[in-house]
């Protein structure tokens, strides 16, 4: 059981910040008639990404979880708030950020170009950020396709030839091969059978620890989760409910969403009280519940609940807070 | 017609893929039997044949699927006997679907209300006033809020897990005697998905319904199912009380997938180990050798395994397992 202890990596912690995000805004402008409303996908998130970490991004669908992401690797412009890219200033320059943020798509069958080979998928960015000459190419491409796990002669493939699992490989290998620090993985193996999402899981997990690169892992997927992240953030309607190290966040779940999302995972009914399923979906973004925007699902809503601005974060130990008013009580 | 234990007896059914005599087969002398009231589930990988098996059970095959062998037996009928008039008197009635995206299922020109109605029209010879005032009753039962307001509702006007509750009282709605669910909650998140689920059960139990359950996802199987088949490369391998295909897989597939899955706690008592994975991929259709399908994949495989398809060994109560090496 040695190796069980929450303390797996304890140096993850101490890695140097690489990317770092602060009270992030995200909001989209809606005109019904005459009424304009803005829908708030992200709505204040703050995180910290460390070098050689996993941290895990788990919500239900519409939470805000892909906006993020996209609002990171620079595609979205944030309403408000910074993202600080740890090392380049104030101003980053577009290239500069597609070379130290890259990502991995879920669907491998519309993420990588049917008209180019896979030596074109590869080398145009290794040429694109000069990161070799036109000799040095294909080597750079063999030792890649090899650490990742596709033949050689993929070479000069398209990417029709492949399978799903394949092609979710050589996104990986088109993700790693400028190098990136962070590298934004959304529902990575959503669309893979089990057997196959096993493979990429431990391929992204051994990469992550070799290359120490930053891994954003967003998932619906508890299960995934779990096995993958260092840390755990749960997100709700635009915003964090609950973050902390991945034990933590699932031995002693703090918010009633995390602990409802657990009861949710299939194989989790015996070990976990059924009663804390619940029920109804998520509210519209575009009017959230007043007070916690939780509160019309959650069995232990009380009045403070329901109005008010909503709680703020309870810090539980210096490594775990949630958003509850109840989030210090035993239970 | 109470007599009958098994509600759904599928024997040997062999499903090929094109019309000439030589044409790979998608399903290979599937064998398996649903008993009144029961949850069957059947599980396995994209490709391996458990969509078409369930086709083949509500008679929907069309070219250039068709059946080469086997017998389905409905109650006391043979499905692929009966003339497409008869078939539709039993699907909708006796034989209820669920699909997996409801928004595909549902017809998007009809207010959804009109849609549980024609249910009660075409299978129980209702008048229009009468079949509405029942539509409603029934999105009631699946628990959707304001039914009667619903029932005006186009189905692109509702979220995804109101859309499937309105698949399940279109199939609900005549108390059928076998409900189809294939991959009904895939295209959900995973709190509806427990919902939805346990909607289905209950409604099940009240009416008597049995539920052949077709997923991909083990977990979900394990927990709702009295009995689980998995089916690998069109061939049944293994079935199992669910209870027992987590503690006990004896197929060398089931097992890998077992390893393979992230599930709960796992890590808590393991620590973060590399999932087990399963080499290879799933052969695809035409291109399966004889033998054991698994062959390429399985890290017990002898030379025996490559020559001769494994015959179901009899598990000491229910169930089986077709391999030469299992345990």
């Amino acid at each position: 059981m040695a190796d069980s202890l929450p303390a797996e990596r304890p140096l993850v912690a101490e890695n140097p910040v690489v990317l770092h995000a602060e009270n992030l805004h995200v909001h989209f402008p809606i005109r019904t008639g005459l009424q304009k409303h803005s829908l708030k996908a992200v709505d204040g998130v703050s995180l910290d990404l460390r070098a050689g970490e996993c941290l895990g991004l788990v919500g239900e669908s519409g939470c805000g979880k892909s906006t993020l992401a996209q609002a990171i690797m620079g595609l979205l412009q944030p309403t408000a708030g910074a993202i600080e890219l740890v090392g380049f200033g104030q101003e980053v320059r577009r290239r500069d950020r597609a070379r130290a943020i890259q990502m991995v798509f879920q669907d491998p069958f519309s993420s990588l170009n049917p008209r180019m080979t896979i030596r074109q998928i590869l080398g145009g960015p290794l040429l694109l950020h000069r990161l070799c000459t036109r000799d040095e190419v294909e080597g750079r491409i063999m030792t890649l396709l090899a650490r990742v796990g596709v033949e050689r002669a993929a070479m000069d493939r398209y990417p029709h030839a492949f399978s799903g699992g394949q092609r979710q490989r050589l996104c990986i290998a088109r993700a790693l091969v400028v190098q990136p620090r962070i590298l934004i993985c959304d529902e990575p193996v959503s669309a893979l059978d089990v057997s196959i999402r096993a493979q990429i899981i431990n391929l992204l997990l051994e990469l992550k620890d070799e290359l120490g690169v930053a891994l954003l892992m967003i998932s619906h997927d508890l299960g995934v989760i779990e096995h993958m992240s260092d840390r755990i953030a749960v997100m709700y309607l635009g915003r964090f409910v609950e973050t902390g190290n991945w034990d933590e966040v699932i031995m002693r779940a703090a918010h009633p969403y995390t602990r409802a999302l657990l009861a949710s995972m299939p194989g989790a009914a015996k070990t976990q009280n059924k009663r804390l399923r619940f029920s109804g979906e998520v509210p519209s973004a575009l009017k959230p519940p007043p007070g916690c925007a939780f509160h019309p699902r959650c069995s232990e809503a009380q009045d403070i609940c329901r109005s008010g601005a909503g709680p703020g974060f309870t810090e539980l130990n210096g490594r775990h807070a949630a958003r509850c008013h109840f989030a210090n009580r035993e239970t | 017609m109470s007599g009958i234990e098994n509600i759904l007896q599928v024997e040997g059914l062999s499903i090929a893929v094109g019309s000439k005599h030589d044409s790979p087969l998608a399903a290979e002398s599937v064998t398996f039997n649903v008993k009144r009231g029961e949850i069957f589930g059947m599980v396995g990988e994209s490709g391996c044949g458990k969509s078409i098996c369930a086709l083949a059970v509500s008679g929907l095959l069309r070219s250039p699927l068709r059946t080469t062998a086997g017998r389905v037996m409905f109650e006391d009928k043979d499905i692929l006997a009966l003339n497409s008039r008869e078939i539709r008197q039993l699907r909708g009635g006796r034989i209820a679907m669920i699909f997996q995206e409801p928004m595909t299922a549902l017809n998007p020109l009809m207010r959804v209300g009109d849609q549980i109605a024609e249910m009660f029209v075409l299978h129980e010879r209702l008048s229009n006033s009468e079949a509405r005032r029942r539509a409603v009753a029934a999105l009631e039962q699946v628990q959707v809020p304001s039914p009667e307001q619903r029932c005006a509702d186009y189905p692109h006007q509702l979220s995804g897990g109101m859309r499937q509750r309105v698949m399940i009282a279109i199939a609900m709605a005549c108390k059928p005697a076998l409900l189809i669910a294939d991959e009904p909650t895939t295209a959900l998140d995973v709190t509806i998905q427990a919902e939805i689920i346990s909607l289905v059960l209950e409604l099940c139990q009240q009416s008597g319904t049995a539920v052949l359950l077709i997923s991909h996802d083990l977990g979900l199987v394990a927990e709702t199912c009295n009995r689980v088949a998995v089916m690998y490369a069109g061939r049944i391998i293994e079935e199992q009380r669910g209870d027992l295909i987590f503690s006990s897989p004896l197929h060398p597939y089931t097992r890998g997938l077992v390893a393979a899955l992230p599930r709960p706690g796992r890590r808590l008592a393991g620590g973060q180990k590399p999932l087990a994975d399963i080499p290879g991929l799933v052969p695809p259709i035409g291109q399966r050798a004889a033998g054991c399908h698994f062959v390429p994949r399985c890290g017990r495989a002898d030379a025996k395994c490559k020559q001769d398809v494994p015959q179901a060994t009899q598990l000491g109560g229910d169930g089986f397992v077709r391999c030469f090496h299992h345990g």
